[in-house]
């Protein structure tokens, strides 16, 4: 088989076809339409030339100091954590896990989904909450979801986070979310590397997050950054993960689903 | 004064013509969304985005002649956003979750196997074997779309080429 026909067979595979697409983008480009000519109807491109040029200098310059903050909070963000106090840490890290045992050949006991009126569709029953994961990236070393968590802290406190795969009883690597500000740290022991969309991502086998009341907002709303983490299944695991989230005064446990959409059904 | 008129000119043209013009590009743009992300609702979200966005910057096409590569061009810079912002996408379905039912023919280890590495590939050298392999594209015309030369284009996809299949001969993958 040439590596044509190699290649268009497991891109077919993953791209039905779609015959009415023609009509649905010619009906979306056309709802745009009168907004789009409502707007371009007016002659502010010429009587505000100058003021705009005035604007856009303003912008350069409000984009430039922009870029030295966001990299100074990138910075610290990568940094250390300084406020994580080892010997919380370390308490946190002497409690068991207490994943569900999955016998060989059983089904994989995924946690629910529940409707958060706030949050939408969640995993947890709180007061934290997986809202979201994603299949991202497939690198030399393992397969990457980002997951995005929201804790509505009762206490302060740090919160661990710690993986395995409950089949094979393998840990999940955790990395730092590498394309933007993230509360949850990668930390703990280095397991490895691994090289995605030209990026370098370190594994770890644990991360952390402070809590609200000692996590920097990033902007002067108050807001906090997004809890994203890095979950990463090595090859030849079966997807069926536990997280161990440990907290001042609890313990959550998850299971969730890991496997890229790619991978063979179980 | 001639800017403006041709605003006026493109912005005026009607729905019509934008089928004219872009209806025949939407099922390889398609193709190319899901060769690129292996994800076919999001790949008709990426064409649906990259058919407004050319809409919108059609006056900056000189040579309507490149419409083709540069649309491509659009859906292929689309497909990258869209894998970075990939799961804030998902955020009202809230779920890590099988994005398809995978069928028996799926579980074949080839296909697997040539999908994963696939997306192994940079962004950038999975456009160009996706664009010379599964959209039959000339290499000349790959260097439109990547805006590269067509020196540039042949070196990328050779690379990518080896990157995919170490195991074979550039020649022979090129057959």
């Amino acid at each position: 088989m040439s590596l044509r026909t190699e290649i268009r067979s497991a891109i077919d595979q993953v791209s039905p076809p779609a015959p009415t697409l023609e009509t649905k983008v010619i009906a979306y480009v056309a709802a745009e339409e009168p907004k789009r000519r409502r707007l371009s109807g007016r002659r502010q491109g010429r009587v505000f030339r100058a003021p705009l040029a005035l604007v856009a200098a303003v912008l350069l310059v409000a984009l430039v100091g922009g870029l030295i903050l966001a990299g100074r909070y990138w910075r610290e963000l990568n940094s250390p954590p300084q406020t994580i106090s080892l010997t919380e840490l370390r308490g946190l890290e002497g409690r068991p896990l207490a994943f569900p045992a999955v016998p060989p050949g059983a089904t994989c006991p995924f946690t629910p989904s529940t409707v958060d009126p706030n949050l939408g569709f969640v995993i947890g029953s709180g007061p934290l909450y997986l809202t979201n994961g994603d299949w991202l990236l497939i690198g030399q070393q393992a397969e990457w979801m980002a997951v995005t968590f929201n804790y509505q802290a009762v206490k302060p406190g740090l919160v661990l986070i710690r993986a395995r795969d409950l089949k094979t009883n393998q840990t999940v690597a955790f990395a730092q979310y590498p394309f933007g500000p993230s509360g949850v740290i990668a930390t703990g022991q280095v397991t490895g590397s691994d090289h995605v969309e030209e990026r370098s991502l370190e594994m770890r086998s644990e991360a952390v997050a402070r809590d609200p009341w000692h996590t920097q907002p990033i902007n002067k709303q108050g807001e906090l950054p997004y809890l994203k983490a890095m979950l990463g299944s090595r090859k030849g695991v079966s997807g069926c993960v536990g997280l161990q989230f440990d907290v001042p005064g609890f313990i959550q446990n998850l299971v969730i689903d890991l496997r890229s959409p790619s991978a063979p059904g179980q | 004064m001639e800017r403006l008129g041709n605003v006026v000119i493109v912005q005026s043209e009607s729905e019509q013509s934008f089928a004219e013009l872009f209806a025949p590009l939407v099922q390889p743009a398609y193709r190319l969304a899901c060769a690129m992300l292996h994800d076919a609702s999001a790949a008709e979200d990426i064409v649906q985005e990259a058919s407004l966005i050319a809409w919108r910057k059609l006056r900056n096409l000189d040579d309507r002649s490149h419409l083709r590569s540069w649309f491509l061009g659009i859906v292929a810079n689309e497909c990258r956003n869209a894998r970075r912002r990939g799961w804030q996408r998902h955020v009202s379905i809230g779920l890590p979750s099988r994005l398809s039912v995978v069928s028996a023919e799926d579980r074949s280890v080839s296909r697997e196997d040539t999908r994963r590495a696939l997306m192994r590939l940079s962004h950038e050298d999975r456009l160009v074997v996706s664009l010379y392999f599964y959209l039959d594209m000339p290499v000349s015309e790959i260097a439109s779309v990547i805006r590269a030369t067509e020196a540039a284009a042949r070196a990328r996809l050779y690379r990518a080429i080896r990157r995919l299949r170490p195991d074979l001969a550039v020649e022979e993958a090129l057959r």
